[in-house]
C-alpha cells in the first residue's frame, strides 16, 4: 500500500513537474523498465487532464453567464462622446444664431418682423395694401382696435390683436381706411402672425415668447362710455413680459422703459388686452387694470365696477 | 480595480475578478480574433481560454507579471488564434490513419474518465479541480472549502483521488483498457 502510494505519489508529483531535474531523470529512467509504471502514468496523466479540462469547461460556463452586450467599446465611447460634443456645440450655434437674428429682427416694424418669422404665408392682406406708401401692418390703422396678450400656462405668450368689431357694443364704423377694409372676420383667423417676443428670453422670462397678431379694420366702440378703442401699437402692450417669483412683491405689476414685468406666480396663464386707452391683465377671471406709465412696482388691483365687469367678461367670453 | 489587484484576487480564487476582467477587455480582445477572419463565437472561445491561461499563471506565484493585463492577454489571444489557424490549415491536409485508431481509443478512455469525475460529490470534484487546475495550495483549497486546516483538505484530496482512480480503473477493466 505504501508503495503503491509512494508510486503515485512520485507519478502525481512527475506529472505536476514537481520532481527536482534528478529526480526526474531517474524516474523517466525507471519507466522505461517497467510497463506497469509507464501504464500507470498513462492513465494518471489522462486523469489529471480530464480534470483540468473540466474545471475549465466549468469556468467557461461562467463566463459565459456574463452579459457582453453592454460592454462599452472603446473606439464607440469615444465616438459618443465625439458626437454628443458635436451635437452641443451645433446647439450653442445654433441658439446663438437664433438669438442674434431676432435682435436684428427686433428694431423692425412688426409686419416685417412677422415677415421674418412667421411660416404662414401671409394672406391677401398684404396684396390689398400699397406696398410701398403703405404704413405697418400693426400701425396702418389701429386706432380702434383692442390688443390682446396670452400667457398660456406653458410658458408660451401671445400677444392678440382683436377685432374691434367683436368687441361689445361696437358701433358701427363711420369710415374705414381702405387698407384694412378687406380682411373680414372670418379671415382673421387666417391671417394670424406669429412674432417672437426675444427680449423676454434675454431677461430670463419664458424662453419661447411668441406673440400673435391680427389686425382689423378700426371700427369705433367703447366699453363704459361708448369711447374709442385705444390705438394698438406694440408700444401700449410693452416689449416684455416677464414674470418674477419675488418673495418682497407678490402680485405686483411694473412699467418701465417700455417693459412690462409682473411678479408673482402666473403659471396659470393671464391674458392682457388695450382696450379704450387703458390696459388690462385677465388673470383667474378677474381684470387688472395697468397703469402704462406705472415706473414703480405696485399691486395689481382688480376691476370691481360691476358694469365694467360684464362688458370686460363680453370680451373674454368671445376669445 | 487596478491590475495587482486583479491578480491579488485571483490568486487568492476570486472567481469574481475574473468575471471582471472578462467584461473589461472583450471587445478588445474579441475584435483581434474577428479582424483576422475569426467568427464572433471562435473570438469568444480564443478570448475565454486566454483568460483560464492567464488565471492558472497567476495562480502560480513565481509568475510576474512584467506588462498590463490587457497586453499579456492580447499575445495570447494573438498565439491562441494563430495556433487555431494553424489546425484548421491541417485539418484541410489528409490526416493519417493511425492517429485515427489512437485517437478512438483515447476518446473512449477519456469519455470513461469523465463520466467518473461527473459522478463524484461535489466536493471531491472542487478539491480535485482547486489542486490540479487551479494549483491551489491545500492551505488555500482549506480555506475556501472551509477545512480546519491545510492537513484536513490533504486528507480529503487522497481520499477523492483515490476514490476517483479505483472508480476510473473499475471501467477500464469492463472495457478491456487494462489487460
Amino acid at each position: 500500500m505504501n508503495k503503491e502510494f509512494d508510486g503515485t505519489n512520485k507519478i502525481e508529483a512527475y506529472l505536476r513537474n514537481e520532481l527536482s531535474p534528478r529526480e526526474r531523470s531517474e524516474f523517466e529512467a525507471h519507466i522505461t523498465q517497467d510497463p506497469l509504471l509507464q501504464n500507470e502514468l498513462t492513465i494518471q496523466s489522462e486523469i489529471i487532464s480530464a480534470l483540468q479540462n473540466y474545471r475549465k469547461v466549468e469556468l467557461k460556463q461562467r463566463l459565459n453567464q456574463i452579459d457582453v452586450s453592454t460592454v462599452a467599446n472603446p473606439s464607440n465611447y469615444l465616438k459618443i462622446v465625439g458626437l454628443a460634443f458635436i451635437a452641443v456645440i451645433l446647439v450653442g450655434v445654433g441658439t446663438f444664431l437664433y438669438l442674434n437674428q431676432n435682435e436684428i429682427a427686433e428694431p423692425t416694424t412688426p409686419s416685417q418682423a412677422t415677415a421674418q418669422t412667421d411660416t404662414t404665408p401671409l394672406p391677401t392682406i398684404e396684396k390689398e395694401l400699397p406696398s410701398a406708401t403703405q404704413p405697418p401692418l400693426l400701425s396702418a390703422d389701429t386706432s380702434q382696435q383692442a390688443t390682446w396678450e396670452n400667457t398660456p400656462s406653458d410658458t408660451k405668450t401671445e400677444e392678440w390683436v382683436v377685432p374691434a368689431s367683436k368687441l361689445p357694443a361696437v358701433k358701427s364704423p363711420k369710415s374705414q381706411p381702405t387698407g384694412s377694409k378687406a380682411i373680414r372676420p372670418e379671415n382673421e383667423k387666417k391671417n394670424l402672425q406669429r412674432e417672437s417676443v426675444d427680449d423676454a428670453t434675454k431677461h430670463g422670462a419664458a424662453t419661447d415668447v411668441m406673440s400673435k397678431k391680427l389686425v382689423e379694420a378700426p371700427k369705433e366702440e367703447g366699453i363704459n362710455t361708448g369711447g374709442r378703442i385705444a390705438p394698438n401699437t406694440e408700444k401700449n402692450l410693452g416689449k416684455l413680459n416677464i414674470v418674477r417669483s419675488d418673495s418682497k412683491y407678490n402680485f405686483h405689476y411694473q412699467f418701465k422703459n417700455g417693459d412690462f414685468t409682473l411678479y408673482g406666480d402666473f403659471s396659470r396663464g393671464y391674458k392682457r388686452f388695450f382696450l379704450k386707452n387703458q390696459e388690462y391683465l385677465f388673470f383667474e377671471d378677474n381684470f387688472y387694470p395697468i397703469d402704462t406709465n406705472q415706473v414703480t412696482i405696485t399691486p395689481l388691483l382688480k376691476v370691481t365696477d360691476a358694469k365694467q365687469l360684464e362688458q370686460l367678461r363680453e370680451i373674454m367670453e368671445q376669445y | 480595480m487596478t491590475d495587482s489587484e486583479i491578480l491579488e484576487r485571483i490568486r487568492q480564487g476570486d472567481e469574481s475578478a475574473l468575471d471582471f476582467l472578462y467584461k473589461k477587455n472583450y471587445k478588445m480582445m474579441t475584435k483581434l480574433v474577428i479582424n483576422n477572419s475569426g467568427s464572433d463565437d471562435e473570438a469568444k472561445d480564443i478570448y475565454q481560454d486566454a483568460l483560464i491561461i492567464f488565471w492558472q499563471k497567476s495562480m502560480d506565484r513565481d509568475f510576474v507579471l512584467s506588462s498590463k493585463i490587457s497586453t499579456f492577454l492580447y499575445s495570447v489571444c494573438q498565439n491562441l488564434w494563430r495556433k487555431e489557424l494553424d489546425r484548421k490549415s491541417r485539418l484541410s491536409s489528409e490526416e493519417k490513419d493511425g492517429e485515427e485508431i489512437n485517437d478512438i481509443d483515447k476518446k473512449e478512455r477519456i469519455e470513461i474518465i469523465n463520466s467518473c469525475i461527473n459522478e463524484l460529490g461535489d466536493t471531491c470534484k472542487k478539491i480535485l479541480t482547486y489542486y490540479y487546475f487551479d494549483n491551489l495550495s491545500m492551505s488555500d483549497i482549506a480555506k475556501k472549502m472551509g477545512f480546519a486546516n491545510a492537513d484536513t483538505a490533504k486528507t480529503k484530496k487522497y481520499k477523492c483521488k483515490k476514490e476517483l482512480d479505483e472508480f476510473i480503473k473499475s471501467k477500464y477493466k469492463a472495457s478491456d483498457f487494462l489487460d
